[in-house]
């Protein structure tokens, strides 16, 4: 993790710069890792490829540069020449954060000319150049010049992607001369394109640059805005390593502003994120800032808390010197305030081995705290020494901190030892350092914020005086009648739970016994129900049962309230406009003729203009309103052109349209009622079928059978059917006998039969007779009648199958009498052929 | 023949069904404005109307039941909106639970489901909504 590294080096070494953040390396800025624009126009054009670049991406946003390096390998092997010179432009990316900026260099040169031909990625090459010359070599007219060439380009191939980038590092350039208002023009151009190509990478970094160059305008508020802008698009878009760079800035500013506990809070958000990459490098880095800031505010025991967290992951991790030497620095400091100079000095002694790996920064402090040490273990004349050496760093870095303490210590230390004139001389120094702090922004802005906070500190708190006391006035009533509610309701709850539990004793023994009872029911149904016949049969039965029975059941609820509201139309009117004797005469025309179902409507236009000619044939002088309504009620009524009797009966009549009204309620009754008869027979006829073949699995104790009687008892169920032209023949020998059970016998005939009579047209012949053998018998059930198909024979037997349009089958009944046939150990066999269909059962003696 | 007229086209196997459905649509409507035509046999109920209106009426509603022979009444929708793309279909029926009344409810091609026994007042309703 060598970027991770860097990264953590970096923000140490920007802490001991203490207030001063001018070389802030925003290297991590330098990353364009995450092109989204492009990868969405690769991902549309070639779904595999637009994966790939996304991982690849996302690797390289979290800084797994070997893992990266590695796709970007694997990836080259199948690649075409422009795909290869796209994964180049990631492998200069990756050479760039890693500092090879040499090789950067001559790889974006190589690969620009392939990728000229390469839609949207034909600056890009150009743009890591103008990248690395911006950041590395400080050459203005080289960075003009590419600028110029990769601004140009982009607008002439509204390239919105690379003309961000290109004006982004132009406005990088332009801080790192540290024109600062310049660099913001620019960035602020940028951000608009940005904008503009949903660039969402770009957009961020350059929101966080301009922060960083506002705080160094010391203006921070609208610093802390673009900064916060600048977070929330990294924290939404997951880019880590930025979010963490923006929180370093944000640092800054903070720091400038003296704003300590923000500081602290960032730091903290900063930290979150390193332990979301198990980057423990950077949290070491973290703890150690936290530290560093907590030692600047005096709070020297939350200090020394973080160091020694720090401490002990360095521990752990065997990381590198450099971060120890912070923290045994941190600690040497701690243990200097907390007085504990031995301490102090052997984390100090600790650090000595690696001195020269020390900023100038560093150094200079390092001095200061040793020659602190030695002042308080009396040594005066060693600490001068090393207090005159912290001086020399401290104005060679020309840090104000540092140099007002090192001034600060020099000037006691020559009190001490009598020495005025120096005293005298460094106090002046140190005077003038500790001016110059103060005119720096950062007290000016600190002190504003005071007087403001301090204003706004007053006036809330007088609001809040008044506030209380209406608070305490309402809460004391307020309290007294909530008390009161509470105490009646718990009183009444009480009484309540205390009858509940007299109740419940007194139950108690009743439900036991109940529970004891259901508890049998429970086992006993649970046998029965384990059945999985049971549950096999009423599984078919129910799904046909519903369908069969709602449609008879519609049937009836229509013809039931139509026949209701006719009564109601019939006594409320008709009966008094009509006389007795028409009365009489409609109802006999009702119960004579048969209304038909239904009429289509076309049919009634067409029989109305006909009944209206008759009509004007019989009695020329109708008039033409008239005859239209007569014609239309005449034919709805269903009145014939042929019953002339009827018709000149009607028009003779005073109140034709109500006496013809009149025959139509009258007809519509009978005809309702009938349907309601015929649905409810049907609705019975599906409820027997599911008896019967409920029936079909219970178990009986076998018994002798006559089988002439049990067939002759069947037919007598049928015997009303037999009258109308159908005729049947029924000879079986009366001294046929078998074992088993006659109620499904029962079955076994009563389907045979009535299929027989169903199929078997009006005056057909129904022939049942016997035939013996020496080990069997056979019983034959013939009907004239429509021949089943050969193909169609197989199946009749299958449950459900049937060729019957009528409503009233389940489909089973067949299926019922192979069934009753099997338990009696009898075969069927069918034969059909020439108008005539033969069922023969094979019962076995 | 006449167009525009509204034609109510009833289908279903069981002819006491119709004769219900014809009496009540012959009480609640006007016999100028509406014709009502009912089937019993799914397979040629558009080929006849095809013949009885060689003109498409511009007002056509389907009222059917869902399971008969020969076609039940998924397809018979499906086969009538094909013929007659602007016309409403409204089913009647017993089952409770199909799958393909739900697909064809959700496709946009069924407008109303009614289970029998029905209403009349809801059948009235569904048919006389917002034409």
């Amino acid at each position: 993790m060598k970027l991770n590294r860097l990264f953590c080096c970096l923000i140490l070494w920007v802490f001991f710069s203490g207030t001063s953040f001018r070389a802030t390396p925003h290297l991590v800025d330098f990353f364009d890792g995450e092109d989204k624009y492009l990868i969405d126009y690769y991902f549309s054009q070639n779904h595999e490829l637009g994966t790939q670049l996304k991982k690849l991406n996302r690797l390289m946003l979290n800084g797994d540069n070997t893992e990266a390096k590695w796709m970007i390998k694997r990836l080259k092997k199948r690649a075409s020449a422009s795909l290869k010179a796209i994964l180049d432009t990631y492998t200069a990316n990756l050479l760039f954060v890693e500092s090879k900026f040499e090789e950067s260099l001559t790889l974006a040169r190589k690969i620009q000319p392939v990728l000229d031909g390469v839609p949207r990625y034909q600056n890009k090459a150009r743009n890591i150049e103008l990248k690395i010359y911006t950041a590395v070599f400080k050459d203005k007219q080289k960075v003009d010049s590419l600028f110029t060439i990769c601004y140009k380009r982009g607008q002439a191939q509204n390239d919105l992607y690379n003309l961000g980038w290109s004006l982004h590092y132009k406005a990088i350039h332009l801080n790192r001369f540290d024109n600062y208002n310049a660099s913001n023009r620019y960035f602020k151009r940028a951000i608009k394109i940005q904008r503009l190509a949903h660039d969402l990478k770009g957009l961020s970094a350059s929101l966080s640059w301009v922060g960083s160059n506002y705080a160094k305008l010391n203006q921070f508020n609208l610093a802390i805005d673009y900064l916060h802008k600048s977070i929330t698009i990294r924290r939404k878009h997951k880019n880590w390593r930025g979010l963490a760079n923006s929180y370093l800035n944000l640092n800054n500013v903070y720091r400038a502003m003296g704003e300590y506990a923000k500081l602290i809070s960032t730091e903290k958000k900063s930290m979150a994120i390193c332990l979301k990459f198990n980057d423990y490098d950077c949290v070491i880095g973290r703890y150690v800032s936290i530290g560093l800031i907590r030692l600047q505010h005096n709070d020297v025991y939350g200090a020394q808390r973080n160091f020694i967290h720090a401490l002990n992951l360095n521990n752990r991790l065997k990381s590198k010197h450099l971060e120890r030497n912070t923290i045994f620095f941190g600690l040497a400091k701690c243990e200097l305030k907390l007085g504990d100079v031995k301490k102090s000095q052997a984390y100090l002694d600790s650090i000595s081995i690696e001195r020269s790996n020390l900023s100038l920064n560093q150094k200079s402090d390092f001095f200061l705290t040793q020659a602190q040490i030695k002042d308080q273990q009396g040594d005066s004349k060693v600490a001068l020494i090393y207090a005159d050496s912290a001086k020399v760093y401290a104005e060679e870095v020309d840090d104000l901190q540092l140099k007002s303490d090192a001034y600060f210590l020099l000037k006691r230390l020559f009190d001490a030892s009598g020495d005025y004139k120096h005293a005298l001389v460094y106090f002046t120094k140190y005077f003038e350092v500790s001016k110059q702090m103060e005119s720096t922004a950062k007290s000016k802005w600190l002190m504003q914020k005071e007087i403001q906070f301090s204003l706004k500190k007053r006036q809330d708190y007088l609001i809040n005086v008044e506030k209380r006391k209406k608070e305490i006035a309402s809460a004391k009533t307020k309290n007294q009648r909530i008390i009161s509610v509470v105490l009646g309701f718990g009183l009444l709850a009480t009484i309540g739970l205390f009858i509940y539990i007299v109740r419940l004793y007194k139950d108690r023994n009743k439900t036991q016994r109940n529970l004891l009872d259901l508890t049998e029911q429970n086992a006993q149904l649970t046998r029965q129900m384990a059945s999985q016949e049971v549950f096999a049969v009423i599984g078919e039965i129910a799904a046909s049962v519903a369908h069969d029975l709602n449609t008879p059941l519609g049937a009836i609820k229509a013809g039931a309230e139509n026949v209701l509201s006719l009564l109601a139309s019939l006594f409320g009117d008709s009966i008094d406009s009509c006389s007795a004797e028409q009365l009489k005469k409609s109802f006999q025309l009702a119960e004579k003729s048969q209304l038909e179902l239904f009429v289509g409507g076309l049919q009634i236009r067409k029989e109305t203009a006909q009944m209206e000619n008759y009509l004007l044939e019989l009695n020329k002088d109708i008039e033409q309103d008239d005859l239209k309504t007569l014609a239309l009620s005449m034919v709805k009524a269903r009145i014939q052109i042929s019953e002339t009797a009827l018709i000149q009966d009607i028009l003779a009549a005073p109140n034709r349209l109500d006496y013809i009204q009149l025959i139509w309620q009258a007809k519509n009754l009978f005809s309702l009622l009938k349907t309601v008869l015929t649905s409810s027979e049907r609705a019975r006829d599906v409820v027997l079928n599911i008896r019967q073949q409920i029936q079909a699995n219970t178990e009986h104790e076998p018994v002798e059978i006559n089988i002439r009687e049990n067939i002759e008892d069947v037919l007598n169920v049928f015997s009303h059917l037999f009258k109308d032209g159908l005729t049947l023949n029924f000879d079986v020998d009366p001294k046929l006998y078998i074992a088993g059970d006659p109620i499904k016998l029962y079955q076994l005939w009563s389907n045979l039969i009535k299929n027989a009579i169903e199929a078997s047209p009006v005056d057909g012949l129904i022939e049942i007779t016997s035939s013996c053998d020496s080990d069997s018998f056979s019983i034959s059930i013939a009907n004239a009648g429509p021949v089943i198909p050969a193909e169609d024979i197989h199946r009749i037997f299958d449950r459900f199958y049937s060729t019957k349009k009528s409503k009233n089958g389940t489909g089973l009944g067949l299926s019922i009498v192979k069934k009753m046939a099997e338990i009696h150990h009898a075969k069927i066999s069918i034969a059909s052929e020439n108008n005539k269909t033969i069922f023969t059962i094979k019962f076995n003696v | 023949m006449q167009t525009d007229s509204r034609v109510i086209v009833c289908v279903d196997d069981d002819p006491l069904i119709l004769q219900m459905l014809s009496f009540q649509l012959g009480k609640n409507l006007n016999e100028e404005e509406n014709i009502v035509e009912c089937f019993d046999h799914p397979e040629t109920v558009v080929d006849e109307l095809k013949t009885i209106f060689p003109q498409t009426p511009k007002d056509i509603i389907l009222v059917s039941d869902y399971q008969m022979p020969g076609m039940n009444g998924g397809e018979l929708v499906k086969q009538f909106k094909e013929a007659f793309p602007e016309s409403r279909c409204i089913m009647i029926s017993g089952q409770a639970n199909e799958f393909v009344v739900k697909d064809l409810l959700e496709n946009g091609m069924l407008e109303k489901f009614i289970f029998k026994p029905w209403n009349e007042n809801e059948l009235m309703k569904s048919i006389n909504s917002a034409n």
